[in-house]
């Protein structure tokens, strides 16, 4: 395929780093040959899980020893890192467990950085560039309730973090320091799903009556629009690649697009009847793609609000869904532990992933622009990032 | 009563002269920290009261401060992994019912503590029984107005004597239902007879647990209670004991919870409660203690919620999606009362006591969703999933 983007038979080779798999050679990782580590006290993890990875039929310990005398024992790990955040010995190019001591319930990327944020009051900012992705900062302390949902601007520059205490941080990623705080001091409630405009101007934050705000963050830090559905809390929100438009999704099912220029409902979508919990503009603002507790990703014609396809196979609530670089796969993220990608061109899914079965509450494509290659990025239950990647070699 | 090191705090006895009334004055010998009795602690106000009127006849204004009970009075003690009342060194803790300003109110104590001082200085053997608030509300309907009057004022004078309502010779009408092979004043819980209100009155010696009870449950609904009491569903067999306070537990049951786990053989306490912040609360007021009655001191530190968690929602959820779904409404999203009690919840002192209640919270509010206890309960062998739970929890 002549595409810049990873082909359908590549992705489905997007390998996946964890920590505790039993060690099983894989080729498309580029492993390199064997070197036998003396030293195992000073690995007692990994040692240990070398011990335990034999192969299904167990063989003997004296044939165990016989085959590796002979060089053809399972490798050794030799991709190995120390973590730079706790300092533990680590495998290459996963993040060391569990990066935060609760749930992460949202995750967001900008060019440089993926940045992560849950349960906890601390929100973490993890470098993309390098291959183990180590821990560049954390911000300590910064809602005391935990995070609930994160956003960053396209254009990278700032993030924004809201938590349970109702109160929105936005964050300026190049100075990794605090801008200003906003929504301070109402009451709870106002603030759940938030988003940010290209541009980092303007927020757009869903309330629990199910109003949709926009906030002009580096002006007064006010509202400037403020869009009335129906009354039903506001699950997920997201701005459109151009600013002009608004989406939000509801607990009972409603879809809505607002356009920012009119300050006028644009569309209401019908047919969703459970929860949304997430909407996403696709990069070149034609499609909107909804997915929730219906365990399918409805996808619809922004300009007409057509219903023009359906991505059913899920067999649980869809918690997170991302839109690829070029528009032309969707990533999405359930409550099973599920992960999988869709080609909007067909309307299938081209592979599913799955760690464990803890819930994935964010799901994120990592920007091309990053450098290192096609991959994505998922959060959840389990309290870990894992990124996954294209695969290498062939 | 259980006496824990923290009953008495030094600071007590500094400030206890200047203030108006020595309601305070500590025990004479420390180290035994001997109680005033309550005529005694009654004597002293009304003795205070006629100095008052003594000295000073002209200033015709009387008052009776009583300990306030409300959360800037307490605290959350890490140590005792309980709420307690703070000490009573500053003036703002009290809240005053003043005579001229406050005729009623002030009658009303003045006649409550009569009451009490009768009832406690009666020498007649055998003792008189315990006084229910019920009996007391009738002593004078039309004074005291509505029995929740006399509720708050019984629980302040309790506040302030630093006793509790038990001391007081008080109990309230019983709410809370046991079950199991246990005997409280030489009545049987157990068998077929499918237990029931737990006694007012019950004492250390009257409550005997049968050899094998190892663990508590506790369960927060009347339904749930009934639906397993009965030798059928094997609680009896397993050696547990079942504990129900219909919704927020009464001092009553929480005081024979205390009991068992203190003095008698239990170890665990494995409680079931439905997946909401209510839920989480009323296991907390068992775990923790409650504000108003942090005087009391009946916080269970082994309370441990064995159900509804986030993970049995996930078959379920996943469950019924695969099922085809829209066909049974198991989980409800939740109203925003909810959310404003979890995020209360989120905020409690004893939060970072019980950090996997906080990621339950959280996951509530992030799902959006609450569980009954009774979606289970519709599932094959409801018995054996608790008892399921149980023993995951005490194994």
């Amino acid at each position: 395929m002549t595409t810049p983007l990873l082909s359908v038979a590549r992705l489905g080779l997007l390998h996946s780093i964890r920590s505790f798999l039993p060690i099983i050679p894989l080729p498309a990782l580029a492993i390199p040959t064997a070197i036998h580590l003396n030293i195992p006290n000073l690995l007692p993890d990994i040692w240990e899980s070398i011990l335990r990875a034999v192969p299904k039929k167990k063989q003997s310990h004296s044939r165990k020893r016989m085959r590796q005398l002979a060089g053809k024992a399972l490798p050794d790990i030799t991709a190995l890192n120390k973590c730079p955040a706790c300092g533990k010995i680590k495998r290459q190019n996963m993040l060391c467990e569990p990066s935060h001591p609760s749930d992460i319930f949202a995750i967001a990327v900008n060019p440089a950085y993926a940045i992560s944020a849950g349960g906890d009051s601390s929100i973490q900012v993890w470098s993309l560039h390098e291959p183990d992705h180590p821990l560049v900062h954390k911000f300590e302390n910064t809602h005391p309730l935990g995070v609930h949902h994160l956003a960053t601007n396209r254009e990278g520059g700032f993030a924004a973090s809201a938590g349970f205490d109702g109160t929105v941080n936005i964050w300026n990623l190049e100075s990794l320091s605090l801008v200003k705080q906003i929504a301070k001091g109402r009451s709870s409630g106002e603030v759940w799903a938030i988003a940010l405009s290209p541009t980092g101007n303007f927020m757009a934050a869903t309330t629990y009556n199910g109003r949709v705000c926009v906030y002009d963050i580096f002006g007064t830090g006010e509202k400037v629009r403020e869009y009335e559905t129906k009354g039903s809390f506001g699950m997920s929100v997201d701005i459109s690649a151009d600013g002009r438009l608004v989406a939000s999704g509801h607990e009972n099912g409603g879809v809505y697009i607002f356009n920012n220029d009119t300050g006028k409902i644009h569309h209401s979508l019908p047919g969703l009847i459970k929860t949304v919990r997430s909407v996403a503009f696709s990069p070149g603002g034609r499609l909107l793609a909804a997915a929730g507790d219906s365990n399918i990703i409805a996808l619809y014609d922004v300009i007409s609000g057509e219903q023009v396809g359906n991505l059913s196979g899920h067999s649980s609530w869809i918690f997170s869904i991302s839109w690829s670089k070029t528009g032309e796969y969707i990533l999405s993220g359930a409550f099973d532990g599920k992960v999988k990608v869709w080609s909007t061109d067909t309307k299938t899914c081209v592979a599913t992933h799955t760690e464990n079965d803890k819930a994935l509450y964010g799901v994120k494509w990592i920007p091309k622009s990053s450098g290192i290659g096609e991959g994505f990025l998922t959060a959840g239950a389990n309290g870990r990032i894992c990124f996954y990647r294209e695969a290498t070699g062939s | 009563m259980d006496q824990l090191p923290d009953w008495d705090f030094p600071s007590d006895q500094s400030n206890t002269s200047s203030f108006t009334l020595p309601l305070l004055s500590p025990p004479s010998s420390p180290p035994p920290p001997e109680k005033i009795s309550v005529v005694t602690h009654i004597e002293n106000i009304i003795t205070s009261l006629t100095t008052t009127l003594a000295q000073t006849p002209s200033t015709s204004s009387l008052s009776i401060p009583l300990h306030s009970r409300r959360q800037q009075t307490t605290y959350f003690s890490p140590r005792t992994s309980s709420i307690l009342p703070l000490p009573n060194t500053h003036p703002s803790h009290f809240t005053s019912t003043t005579f001229p300003r406050n005729p009623r109110q002030f009658t009303c104590i003045l006649t409550l503590l009569s009451i009490l001082h009768a009832h406690h200085s009666s020498t007649s053997t055998p003792l008189p029984p315990l006084l229910t608030k019920r009996q007391i509300y009738y002593h004078n309907p039309t004074l005291f107005r509505s029995q929740r009057n006399i509720d708050y004022l019984l629980d302040s004078l309790a506040a302030t004597f630093r006793l509790t309502r038990r001391d007081l010779d008080i109990c309230a009408a019983g709410k809370g239902l046991v079950y199991g092979e246990v005997y409280i004043d030489g009545a049987y819980f157990g068998g077929e007879g499918g237990g029931g209100l737990i006694p007012p009155s019950f004492s250390p010696e009257s409550v005997t647990l049968a050899a094998g009870v190892r663990s508590v449950l506790l369960v927060e609904k009347e339904t749930i209670f009934r639906a397993l009491n009965s030798l059928r569903s094997g609680i009896v067999q397993k050696g547990l004991v079942m504990l129900c306070g219909k919704g927020y537990p009464d001092l009553n049951t929480r005081r024979l919870l205390l009991l068992l786990w203190k003095e008698k053989s239990v170890e665990r306490v494995a409680t079931l409660v439905d997946f909401d912040p209510d839920g989480v609360e009323i296991a907390a007021t068992y775990k923790f203690g409650s504000t108003l009655l942090a005087h009391e001191r009946v916080a269970v530190r082994g309370v441990d919620v064995v159900g509804v968690l986030s993970q049995d929602l996930i078959s379920l959820i996943t469950a019924t999606a695969g099922g085809g779904g829209g066909s049974g409404v198991v989980v409800t999203t939740l109203t925003s009362r909810d959310r404003k009690k979890a995020l209360e919840l989120l905020a409690r002192p004893w939060m970072p006591a019980a950090p996997s209640w906080k990621v339950e919270i959280q996951r509530m509010l992030f799902w959006g969703i609450k569980c009954e206890v009774e979606v289970f309960y519709s599932s094959t062998c409801f018995a054996g999933w608790v008892l399921g739970k149980v023993g995951k929890a005490v194994a």
